[in-house]
């Protein structure tokens, strides 16, 4: 029952797959803090103005000011000498505007924004502090020196439940795929004669791609367990992912039976997939939040309201699916 | 017109195959899809819910900022001190574990929710001034670099206030009290009143996402019309087109067209959906034609219905990564403007796109769909379709059947060069990423092989004819390395990107044949044109000839660049 040439090609996928994302794991760095890469970028800043923002760039390690007339700093940005030009105006009491220009599309002014973003809140911080008299609110902040904490929000957040769901959705798509494969070519009739029950037969189409599931989904947690990122609550989540397995597998099952056109079969299965992704969005934790969930060993009363809600849609599609394929093969229609 | 008459006949033949059945099928799931995005508006998945656990002292002033956050769960402080939690808060502290990466993901995750909960709070405030004491406008524009000239002319600014300068004429120069974002040409929006907290360059997760709208309907139909395409042959239905007076070109062409304007219909739509403006839909036109040749190319290359699918996931499962990958790293232009979606995102953004970036994120795609689609038409010829020979054998046939004369060999070797600069570029840039300085050296070897290979492809084509060619070996040899030698130029687009700036970026430019002074630029063509010659010559002198020429090529090959590296560097 094993259709080799698929599961190949799936495998080697997600094989492909799991190389590309061991980069993305250790070049995340890049994306999280991009001082790494570049060791912060060194740059020039003409600063115009009576003062004011000007000190908090000085204390950035890597950035040097100079004070400008707004025409000196222009020409110095245009020709290389500035990486930015900063104006500020501050109206006493009032509002302090603060313009920045930036080079456009060059490989420093990301992160020269990423930079200046965490000097302004400071700014932001400080200068309210010393109006804090004219507020009623009292101010609450947290230190400007907080470590970061890398890509651990992504990975697990992003990364490891579409790295989930993928085997899910292939596996889906695989039985979808033999089942329209077998019924074109007509070797469902074939096996109709050999002594295998419509019932067994079905229920070999169906386990066989769901199986999968669990099997791929352990390979991507023991990747992500060896790069420092454990699951808490491995066997829930390879539960879960099995059952939206069978979700999906019911479902390819129902297309393939209904469309039997081996092309429309994907087309029309991708389709479904979008209708059912958009309604688990309904769902009290949606998938995607449930796997981060369940990695990181936080399920709660809602997590498990969800669990059971797609617990029962599984089941139910799976059994309508291989009642119906059944039916169908045994009428010869398929 | 023989070409248009065809479509003309596929677009009133595949009207008549819309199956009502299916066409309801597919039109009610559509509705329902959007039906679900138009009553809940707020819907969209949410991956972070309840993802940080907290312990709060009931009183403390910092409990409701991470109540009202839901990426907290908040329970009441047991005295037990963080033991288990993320995070603590105790009155008026903070406590967290720094050896946890979790509690400093919740430390980061709480500045942000404390921030905007503050923020919310002092909306409320009657002094506005105090409460939100800065605000802050970005403008970029466009600084010339690379010619390294002098300033660029500045427009005649218009005086915002009183100026005092009291300049006679309007001068090259704003006076001192003018406004910095009147006296520059800005490239894109300029955002005014923002924040510091708008400062962000936003995580593109939600653009990449809304990209996908362009690439699951061209998937759909390409998928539609590559199975159509292929049932044709297997059943050998598209014999009778074969016979009739039309040029494999127009065959395909007429066929493919009904699809293709379709697509781009599509693509309009969700152009103006998005508000991706003209780039963003010129942008996905590159990808969507590479898609639409791609498949087409399997349509006609795959022996079953089978294996065309299997060939057709491996496809678009690699395009996929390959467009949304480098698009991860918005951060580093000359890694995300590889890819075409990162056009479309920042075009959403109201991010500037220069011409550099653009040509550099869409012109290999393009160049790349030419390509596939001139060897697709190359296979649709009958002795070649309906053959039972292996794969290579087919494909050198079909090269061949494309590349005959003497400009369309040069063409050939000019089409190569997109594939060639695809594999290069993406391992390049990903290991400049990862600052693997041993990755420049295994980058030395690999590129010359995946040259010699796309440059021998076009002359071994060509060498299985040898009679029906008037052009001898030599001179295909010319042809191939000069088409080559020219489209490699195409590289100074890189220049405008900002390649120079990555580690290794000035090495990698000489490898591909760009670099200052006219020896580094015209060198290359020798190299080119020697080692095509020589594989050229090798071909005709039968299999161990052809080995022969390649390795010689290779090891020259091989050798320049590390002269190269070695004198210039």
């Amino acid at each position: 029952m094993l259709r080799e040439k698929s599961l190949v090609v799936a495998f080697l996928i997600q094989l492909f797959l799991a190389g590309f994302s061991t980069l993305l794991l250790t070049g995340l760095t890049a994306l999280y803090s991009p001082e790494a890469v570049e060791a912060a970028p060194s740059a020039t800043v003409a600063y115009v103005g009576p003062g004011g923002f000007d000190g908090y760039l000085e204390r950035a390690g890597n950035l040097e000011v100079e004070d400008v007339f707004l025409d000196e700093g222009l020409a110095g940005f245009r020709d290389g000498t500035y990486g930015a030009v900063v104006q500020e105006s501050a109206p006493e009491g009032e509002v302090h505007t603060i313009t920045v220009l930036l080079p456009d599309g060059e490989l420093d002014t990301t992160l020269l924004v990423t930079q200046m973003k965490s000097l302004l809140l400071q700014f932001e911080q400080d200068l309210r502090q010393q109006r804090s008299g004219r507020l009623e609110q009292e101010l609450y902040h947290l230190p400007q020196d907080v470590p970061s904490p890398g890509p651990y929000a992504f990975v697990y957040t992003t990364l490891l439940p579409l790295l989930v769901v993928t085997p899910v959705f292939l596996s889906g798509a695989i039985a979808g795929d033999a089942l329209s494969q077998e019924s074109r070519s007509r070797t469902l009739l074939l096996l109709r004669s050999a002594p295998v029950s419509p019932g067994t037969l079905v229920a070999g189409k169906l386990l066989v791609p769901v199986l999968l599931v669990p099997l791929q989904v352990a390979l991507w947690l023991v990747l992500f367990a060896l790069n420092g990122y454990p699951t808490e609550e491995p066997v829930l989540l390879l539960a879960v992912a099995t059952l939206l397995g069978l979700l999906l597998c019911g479902a390819g099952l129902l297309v393939a039976a209904a469309v039997r056109n081996e092309s429309a079969t994907q087309a029309v299965y991708a389709l479904v997939v979008l209708v059912l992704a958009g309604g688990s969005l309904l769902l009290p934790r949606d998938p995607l939040n449930l796997i981060a969930l369940m990695a990181v060993g936080h399920v709660g009363p809602a997590a498990g309201a969800s669990i059971l809600i797609l617990a029962a849609s599984s089941v139910a599609v799976a059994a309508l699916a291989a009642a119906w394929t059944r039916h169908r093969i045994r009428t010869d229609r398929l | 017109m023989g070409g248009l008459a065809l479509a003309r006949m596929e677009t009133r033949r595949q009207g008549r195959r819309i199956d009502p059945r299916g066409m309801a099928v597919v039109l009610t799931l559509g509705l329902a899809l959007g039906a679900l995005f138009v009553l809940s508006p707020g819907l969209a998945p949410d991956p972070d819910q309840g993802l940080y656990s907290v312990k709060a002292t009931p009183g403390s002033p910092l409990r409701p900022a991470a109540e009202q956050d839901g990426r907290f769960r908040v329970l009441d402080d047991d005295g037990l001190g963080l033991d288990g939690a993320d995070l603590l808060l105790r009155n008026r502290s903070v406590r967290y574990d720094d050896g946890s990466e979790r509690s400093l993901a919740a430390l980061e995750a709480y500045d942000q929710a404390l921030r905007r909960w503050l923020d919310k709070r002092l909306l409320q405030e009657a002094d506005q001034a105090a409460a939100f004491p800065l605000e802050i406008t970005v403008v970029y524009e466009s600084r010339d670099m690379v010619a390294g000239g002098g300033p660029e002319p500045s427009p005649t600014p218009d005086p915002t206030g009183p100026a005092p300068t009291g300049t006679g004429g309007p001068g090259p120069t704003p006076g001192p009290t003018e406004d910095l974002v009147d006296a520059v040409d800005p490239a894109g929006e300029v955002r005014r009143g923002l924040r510091p907290d708008d400062l962000d360059p936003p995580f593109p997760i939600r653009s990449l996402l809304l990209t996908f709208a362009y690439v699951l309907p061209a998937s759909l139909l390409v998928q539609l019309h590559a199975s159509d395409l292929h049932a044709e042959r297997i059943r050998r239905r598209g014999v009778l087109l074969l016979a009739a007076p039309l040029r494999p070109a127009q065959v395909l062409g007429g066929k493919s067209l009904p699809g293709l304007v379709l697509a781009g219909l599509l693509a309009v739509v969700v152009t103006l959906a998005l508000g991706a403006g003209p780039l963003g839909f010129l942008a996905s036109l590159s990808f969507i034609a590479f898609l639409y040749a791609g498949i087409t190319l399997l349509a006609v290359l795959a022996r079953s219905p089978r294996e065309l699918t299997l060939l057709q996931v491996a496809m678009t499962t690699l395009l996929n990564v390959f467009l949304f990958l480098p698009a991860m790293f918005p951060a580093l232009p000359p890694v995300a403007f590889l890819s075409p979606v990162h056009v479309i995102a920042s075009s959403m953004r109201g991010d500037p796109v220069g011409l550099g970036p653009f040509l550099y994120a869409t012109l290999p795609l393009t160049l790349s769909a030419f390509a596939l689609g001139a060897l697709a038409v190359g296979f649709t010829r009958e002795e070649i379709m309906f053959s039972v020979r292996g794969m290579v054998d087919r494909l050198l046939d079909a090269l061949e059947a494309v590349a005959r004369g003497r400009w369309r060999t040069f063409l050939a070797g000019l089409l190569v060069v997109p594939f060639v600069f695809a594999a290069e570029l993406t391992v390049l840039v990903l290991s400049a990423v990862l600052g693997l300085q041993v990755a420049l050296v295994l980058f030395l070897p690999m590129s010359v092989l995946v040259e010699e290979v796309a440059k021998g492809l076009p002359v071994w084509a060509r060498a299985r004819r040898p009679l029906a060619s008037r052009a001898p070996p030599w001179l295909v040899g010319v042809l191939v390395g000069t088409g080559f030698f020219v489209a490699e130029k195409g590289a100074l687009v890189l220049t405008l990107v900002g390649f120079r700036d990555l580690p290794y970026g000035p090495q990698a430019l000489a490898l591909l044949g760009t670099g200052p002074g006219l020896a580094l630029l015209m060198a290359p063509l020798l190299v080119h044109v020697l080692t095509s010659v020589a594989m050229a010559v090798g071909a005709t002198r039968g299999r161990l000839g052809a080995w022969a020429g390649f390795g010689l090529a290779v090891a020259a090959h091989f050798a320049y660049d590390r002269i190269l590296l070695g004198v210039a560097f």
